[in-house]
């Protein structure tokens, strides 16, 4: 009789953590603190240490410091920020405990700043809530806690898809990118902690492909607040570099030199509530004939305020230091800085979709998600792209909260759960398809698919300045790229690797336009011209979706607001 | 896409496979058999320099490929 083995490396654990970055290596520490009996396997496509966006970043947490106020954090973030979408519950209980975050990663190893003994806090420029540091080293450490404390580590795999027993996740399957072995891991509970999608435009977010919240997806869990995955950067168009301009905003002109940025009224917007407006008035601009847009350095002041109070951090970030010398370095192979740089904008999609509910729980039983694959899901963010989400470092933050909540959820309720028992067919079936690309002597490469996708996402005609019309475009190219996908062919583990993520970002970006095509309304980092207002009668209301039938299938879920702090007035 | 030239000092290199853990897609592979790191696919290098800043004995230099692929935002 056939047996997995038969099919590849049959790998059994309680918990598989999927994804070893600054969610994943929490989670694991907090499974392990909770019950240690409990075997614990992390498995990720790079390095664990350093992969995820931890080691690429600048290393900021968001904290809601003991100076600052809560209830005017949330008030601040609800009313210009997430525009009332937000699960306020959550918001509360994670800004409360983002301080004790902090001191909770210090304790677990992680070099933070202190000053006279406590957790040393600041602000950037006029930030109404307070950061906190880590040098970029900080997983190596967790890393080092995780395996003392007898978690198992395993690299270079590329989880594809769920296995699942009726309703319940039983594990997942994925392949070796470098000897393209076959891996079946057979667990009582899954956490996905792979991060968001990130359609691979934004070269520190390369990492963002999508894999966890497509296979969640395939497994039939809800996805929430897709709509809002379009985040957009400020690019200088010779190098597609960020302009080191605080407030670029301020600074906007367009070809015959006339101040865009004193037309739209974009001057005077908050550093901390970011906004939709700049970028749905350079699309204006330009439709109507007057572009490209520019950024007039001649113009541009220093900002008040910095990057903290240097007399109070009193702290040396070695690794930050030298990345930042290196990415310095990088500036000598670009274009000198002229004083009229033309921008453009750059996509980061930023979609964070998996819903979960206050211990980061899917609908699905034995699957969780925390990071940046549910931090959108989850409602914490609202009516915004995250991360960011609007607040600067609450990407790392949010994955540490959701890991301290999933942690002590998963080990409460794996340890009455029976060993799953896993069908040889469907394995059998999984497996073909997952090396399909490899079999094919013809067809279609990735990187072709991948630059297709991100000429239908990165227009902001169809993600930023949106109308029913101009969505259902959207859709029916991207149905076209998604009807060549049986045609992607890879010749190695790597390219192997770059077809399931270019399928994975396809779903990602389905989901984005669909929900962004029911939404009738604007409300955030979501503009419809053909509905430009904000309809808080109609659409106090949480778009969801998941997988019905092969097809995507979308409903709402009103907000419970009469249970909420901060209400609109309706 | 960005894309770089990765170039890696064979003789300076002391094996330790730092390189390789430190990129995360997978453009940097181990040579079983000459027991060093290989540039195995430049063309996806995003220059994150994560390479370079942890080799211990600075045996690494990217080199972008400037300007990288686009998309046009109108």
């Amino acid at each position: 009789m056939a047996s997995l083995e038969d099919l590849g490396k049959v790998v059994s654990t309680d918990v598989l953590i999927v994804g070893g970055g600054i969610g994943g290596l929490p989670a694991a520490i907090k499974v392990k603190e909770t019950s240690p009996e409990l075997d614990v396997l992390l498995v990720d496509k790079a390095t664990i240490g350093w992969s995820g966006a931890a080691p690429k970043g600048g290393g900021v947490f968001w904290v809601i410091a003991p100076e600052d106020d809560l209830d005017t954090f949330v008030e601040v973030h609800v009313k210009g920020i997430g525009l009332y979408l937000e699960d306020q519950e959550l918001l509360y209980e994670f800004a409360r405990d983002t301080y004790g975050a902090v001191e909770q990663l210090a304790g677990w190893g992680v070099n933070v700043p202190k000053h006279d003994g406590k957790l040393a806090t600041y602000h950037i420029l006029d930030t109404r809530w307070s950061h906190a540091s880590a040098d970029m080293d900080m997983l190596l450490s967790l890393r080092a806690r995780a395996r003392k404390l007898g978690a198992k580590m395993l690299n270079k795999i590329q989880i594809v898809d769920l296995i699942k027993e009726g309703d319940r996740v039983a594990g997942a399957v994925g392949f070796n990118i470098v000897d393209n072995s076959f891996y079946i891991f057979q667990a009582k509970a899954v956490i996905l902690a792979s991060g968001g999608c990130h359609y691979k435009m934004e070269r520190m977010w390369f990492a963002g492909g999508g894999e966890g919240i497509a296979a969640a997806y395939r497994a039939g869990a809800e996805m929430r607040n897709a709509e809002f995955g379009n985040l957009h950067i400020f690019v200088l168009k010779d190098t597609g570099s960020e302009p080191r301009v605080p407030k670029a905003q301020d600074y906007l002109i367009n070809s015959t030199g006339e101040d865009i940025s004193e037309r739209y009224n974009l001057r005077g917007e908050p550093f901390d509530v970011p906004s939709l407006k700049p970028l749905v008035s350079m699309d204006k601009e330009v439709a109507e004939g007057r572009g490209p847009i520019y950024l007039d350095m001649t113009k541009v002041k220093p900002p008040s305020g910095g990057l903290g109070e240097p007399g109070r951090i009193d702290w040396y970030r070695p690794k930050f230091d030298s990345w930042r010398k290196r990415s310095e370095k990088l500036q000598k192979y670009m274009p000198p800085a002229s004083e009229k740089s033309e921008l453009s904008l750059r996509f980061g999609g930023a979609l964070s979709p998996v819903k979960v509910d206050h211990d980061m729980r899917t609908n699905l039983p034995g699957l969780w998600a925390i990071g940046d694959t549910s931090y959108m899901g989850s409602s914490l963010a609202g009516a915004i792209p995250a991360p960011p989400g609007g607040v600067r470092g609450s990407g790392l933050m949010n994955a540490v909260l959701g890991a301290m909540k999933a942690g002590p959820s998963v080990a409460r309720s794996t340890a009455e759960v029976v060993p799953p028992k896993v069908s040889y067919d469907m394995i059998k079936q999984l497996k073909e398809e997952i090396f399909a690309p490899m079999q094919r002597k013809n067809g279609i490469m990735s990187d072709d698919t991948l630059h297709a996708l991100q000429d239908i996402v990165n227009p902001l005609r169809y993600s930023v300045r949106r109308s029913k019309d101009r969505l259902e475009e959207a859709i029916t190219k991207l149905e076209k790229i998604q009807q060549e996908l049986p045609r992607l062919i890879a010749k190695d583990g790597h390219g192997l690797f770059k077809c399931h993520e270019v399928k994975s970002l396809t779903i990602c970006a389905e989901m984005t336009f669909r929900a962004a095509l029911a939404r009738t309304e604007s409300r955030g980092w979501h503009y419809r011209e053909d509905y430009p207002e904000r309809d808080d009668k109609n659409w106090l209301k949480w778009i969801t979706l998941k997988q019905d039938g092969g097809r995507m299938v979308l409903s709402t879920e009103p907000i419970p607001i009469e249970r909420y702090k901060v209400k609109p007035s309706l | 896409m960005a894309g770089a030239t990765v170039k890696i000092d064979r003789d300076m290199c002391n094996s330790c496979k730092t390189c390789v853990d430190a990129c995360f897609i997978d453009v940097i592979r181990w040579d079983d058999k000459e027991e060093k790191p290989i540039a195995a696919y430049p063309e996806d290098c995003v220059w994150c320099l994560a390479c370079e800043e942890a080799c211990p004995v600075q045996c690494i230099e990217v080199i972008p490929i400037v300007p990288w692929r686009m998309p046009a935002p109108y």
